[in-house]
């Protein structure tokens, strides 16, 4: 089963629907990788966005010979590149455009911008409350997001039913959800489980 | 929020769902707020896992759906979508076929063809009123003849003018669809040769005649479309 193949096929048939749950599922990724490119977060967001539109103008050309994800990204970097080589191309005149550009190309070699510790500190906060969960939940759900295996093997590997499976993930996302539901983004701070 | 659904989202982000299962949970999203923000914090919860969440109240779907509902259908180039619309509906397609229909009967006299009468068989109606000239010149090429001008004589037969090469003299070709009733043919032929003969699958008679040349040439003529028959 291929449910990112399932959803394409929608949007490829006109299904906007389909496509608004593409979005939803790979903005904060891809404006993630866009943000690592730029350094720039506002720009980041704007160049996602774009890429998304482009995405969905060109759907029929994609073949689904890489994920929907590795596509997309693709179509957001080259986007990015394009920007930066226009305004590289103008860069005769000094003017306070290109002022901001020589520092975004700075901040580019720049590690550990503002962001990217709030992300850090995100997935740590994250992998806390992961392993606060009841094992066997843990075990699995590790298995699935950091190993990246599919249902049928991690039944494999765990000796049990494929429903276990199911219900041990869900079960795992429901209680991270919980979790993070009553979590004050503004201040970082997580209650305990 | 039914368990079930829920287990189905946390499914679907893990491409472990069928395709029919899909679209429901795509229109459930669509409708129901709630399903939708579930969605929404599930992937940003797989996000902040791998250390890809920047912002946990960030969300481009609006403004991202927003400029898509606003694409023009010249810019969009998911040129497939269009027979999925609502406004290619099945009528809609219908109404264009009629349309079609008409305007192809009322160019008819313009094009001076004529519809085949109801007798007609099927094969004859393949060949005329469209095919004609192409039959006419696929014949003439069996003795290397080229076509001056033709006509349409009835629904079921043509004659044709034809130039001879080498004797530069004409040659009249009287076509006849098999499924012209035989008092009909017979009555129009009054010399010349004539010979049963088929182009393609299509059973045809014809009658040749000229006012200059010489019988033996006619026969000789006659007898290339046996051959190829």
């Amino acid at each position: 089963m291929n449910s990112e193949k399932s959803l394409i096929n929608l949007v490829k048939k006109g299904d906007k629907k389909a496509y608004e749950v593409l979005v939803l599922q790979y903005q904060d990724r891809l404006v993630f990788s866009v943000y690592k490119f730029l350094k720039d977060y506002e720009l980041a967001q704007d160049i996602a966005q774009e890429a998304f539109v482009k995405a969905f103008k060109n759907i029929e050309k994609f073949r689904g010979d890489s994920s929907f994800y590795t596509w997309i990204y693709r179509i957001a970097i080259n986007t990015a590149k394009n920007l930066l080589s226009s305004k590289a191309r103008n860069s005769e005149v000094y003017d306070d455009e290109i002022m901001e550009l020589k520092l975004s190309e700075s901040a580019v070699t720049t590690e550990n911008p503002e962001n990217i510790l709030e992300a850090e500190e995100l997935r740590s906060k994250m992998m806390d409350a992961i392993q606060s969960l009841p094992d066997d939940i843990r075990t699995t759900l590790s298995l699935r997001e950091f190993d990246g295996l599919s249902y049928e093997e991690i039944a494999k590997v765990q000796n049990c039913p494929i429903g276990t499976v199911r219900s041990r993930i869900h079960k795992g996302r429901e209680i991270l959800d919980k979790t993070f539901s009553k979590y004050n983004m503004s201040n970082l701070e997580i209650n305990s489980i | 929020m039914s368990k079930t659904l829920e287990q189905k989202l946390s499914l679907l982000m893990d491409g472990e769902i069928t395709p029919f299962e899909t679209k429901r949970l795509v229109d459930e999203i669509h409708t129901n707020s709630n399903f939708k923000s579930l969605w929404l914090r599930m992937n940003k919860h797989k996000a902040a896992m791998h250390g890809e969440l920047l912002d946990h109240n960030l969300d481009l779907s609006q403004n991202i759906m927003s400029q898509i509902n606003n694409l023009s259908p010249t810019n969009s180039e998911t040129t497939k979508t269009w027979l999925n619309s609502d406004f290619f509906s099945v009528t809609y397609m219908k109404m264009c076929c009629y349309l079609i229909g008409f305007f192809f009967i009322l160019s008819l006299p313009l094009l001076n063809l004529s519809f085949p009468t109801s007798n007609t068989t099927s094969s004859n109606q393949n060949i005329l009123p469209l095919n004609n000239e192409a039959l006419l010149v696929d014949l003439g090429s069996n003795f290397n003849g080229s076509l001056k001008d033709f006509r349409i004589t009835s629904s079921s037969s043509m004659e044709a003018n034809y130039l001879v090469p080498g004797d530069d003299k004409s040659l009249r070709l009287k076509v006849f669809f098999d499924n012209i009733p035989e008092n009909e043919w017979l009555g129009t032929i009054n010399k010349g040769i004539t010979v049963h003969t088929r182009s393609g699958s299509t059973p045809l008679i014809l009658n040749l005649s000229s006012e200059t040349l010489p019988n033996q040439r006619l026969i000789k003529i006659s007898n290339t479309f046996l051959e190829n028959k």
